[in-house]
């Protein structure tokens, strides 16, 4: 067990480059001699990106593990599964398309009585599925630019950057820094330290965040009603969701006051 | 959504029903996740054919041993998008190579078993362990680290990560299912 110790704290250094340069030497040629350092240097690595979105752990052991079940994918029940699901999702996606040209054909209707025939029929297509309605609403192209011409390299541009690469545990970091440093407060990255909040599942301190919007004496500051819709979509939680949709539907001057008016019908 | 241990011989069968509902409420969350990743709809129509495949195979083979059958589709269906966007970063998106579907799949599903074993160890940890090596795999800074867990300093810190580290690849390392895909 100390011995198990000690070899992972050498391991540890080492895959942090915490190592002097001699004795990262010397480690180097101990693990090319030692399949076993090999070995936990390999899991060592792999457990790392376990739940990393840009990395995946390959099979690097015996290739006769993957021959072997190279048949459970060949047999005819498989084979009859797949084809199985193919022709239920062609049925389905059929029927989507079928029923998308009935209602051009009832588009040539005018009037009130199109529109109703609409809101029943995106009520029928989509079922009140909120998921599929955060995939149509959640995009996030729309929040500010931190990045100023000629300085891509500031803090705030860093900040961009990181949601663009959907870090967003650093982007919350970050903000952090950032706002810690400064009296002002700085709308457009509270709305990005929010949404960061919102795609790590941080629901109460995204709603924070976007409460601190809301009141907020700034003129944006609408932006936070919208926002705050957007948690209780995900969340799924329709009464409040609707709740937040009234207030920007009632105000034609506040952020995305059409969406939210075109939401609330689908949702009602 | 039905309860998994009622939702698993209909879907051997292929039922409409347990397909219908399947789509209605797994792949919504699945195409939302891959299209927010830079996928398009196909990519998203593909991996969830492939992955309610390949659950179909490691149900007729394996005991599978899960808590919700559309978590454990959904977890699937991201290792696959994750093993899709390495391999265009390898191959450097211009390189086509033919690769037999069977072929492909039997190594997805031996990956996906390696990260069974390896998620299923992690599991095992105690809740702070996990808390704190989650947050090492993220590459949060140390400093925050210590602020967080109100460590006395970095040191402490490392210390503990790497007593939660070793006791993982412990885990792992002591668990049948390592030594035989290593043999």
């Amino acid at each position: 067990m100390e011995q198990d110790n000690f070899i992972n704290e050498k391991l540890e250094r080492y895959l942090n480059n915490q190592m002097a340069p001699d004795e990262k030497e010397q480690f180097e040629k101990e693990i090319a001699q030692s399949p076993e350092l090999q070995e936990l240097i390999e899991i060592h690595q792999q457990v790392t990106v376990l739940d990393d979105d840009a990395e995946w752990i390959t099979f690097e052991g015996d290739v006769n593990e993957i021959k072997k079940n190279i048949p459970l994918f060949e047999d005819e029940e498989t084979k009859a599964f797949a084809q199985k699901l193919r022709e239920f999702r062609n049925d389905q996606v059929g029927a989507t398309g079928r029923k998308s040209v009935i209602w051009k054909r009832l588009a040539v209707f005018s009037g009130v009585a199109a529109s109703i025939l609409l809101a029943l029929f995106l009520t029928m297509q989509r079922g009140g599925d909120l998921d599929q309605l955060y995939v149509e609403h959640s995009s996030w192209n729309e929040l500010p630019s931190l990045t100023v011409k000629g300085d891509p390299v500031s803090e705030r541009a860093e900040v961009e950057q990181l949601f663009e690469q959907k870090k967003y545990v650093e982007v919350i970091t970050k903000v952090r820094d950032i706002s810690l440093n400064s009296e002002e407060k700085d709308i457009a990255l509270l709305l990005y330290q929010g949404v960061s909040q919102l795609e790590l599942n941080q629901y109460e301190n995204a709603l924070n965040t976007f409460t601190e919007l809301t009141t907020s004496n700034t003129i944006d500051h609408h932006k936070g009603y919208w926002y705050t819709a957007m948690v209780y979509l995900k969340q799924g939680k329709k009464e409040l969701l609707i709740k937040s949709l009234e207030v920007v539907a009632a105000n034609p001057k506040y952020y995305k006051h059409e969406e939210a008016t075109a939401l609330l019908k689908e949702l009602k | 959504m039905s309860e998994t241990n009622d939702l698993i011989p209909g879907f051997l069968r292929g039922e409409p029903e347990i397909l219908q509902e399947l789509y209605t409420e797994t792949y919504p969350i699945v195409k939302r996740y891959i299209m927010n990743r830079d996928g398009t709809l196909k990519d998203a129509e593909d991996i969830f054919h492939n992955a309610l495949v390949l659950l179909f195979v490691k149900l007729k083979n394996e005991k599978l041993n899960i808590q919700s059958f559309e978590n454990y589709l959904f977890t699937v269906c991201r290792n696959m998008w994750r093993r899709e966007n390495k391999k265009k970063r390898v191959t450097n998106n211009d390189v086509s190579t033919l690769v037999n579907e069977s072929v492909e799949m039997s190594t997805f599903y031996t990956e996906q078993n390696q990260w069974d074993l390896y998620h299923e160890k992690f599991k095992e940890l105690t809740d702070s362990c996990q808390t704190i090596l989650k947050l090492v795999f993220q590459k949060i800074k140390y400093a925050s680290i210590v602020e967080t867990f109100g460590y006395a300093s970095e040191t402490v810190a490392r210390q503990r990560v790497f007593k939660c580290k070793s006791r993982l690849v412990q885990l792992i390392k002591r668990d049948h299912r390592y030594k035989r895909l290593k043999n």
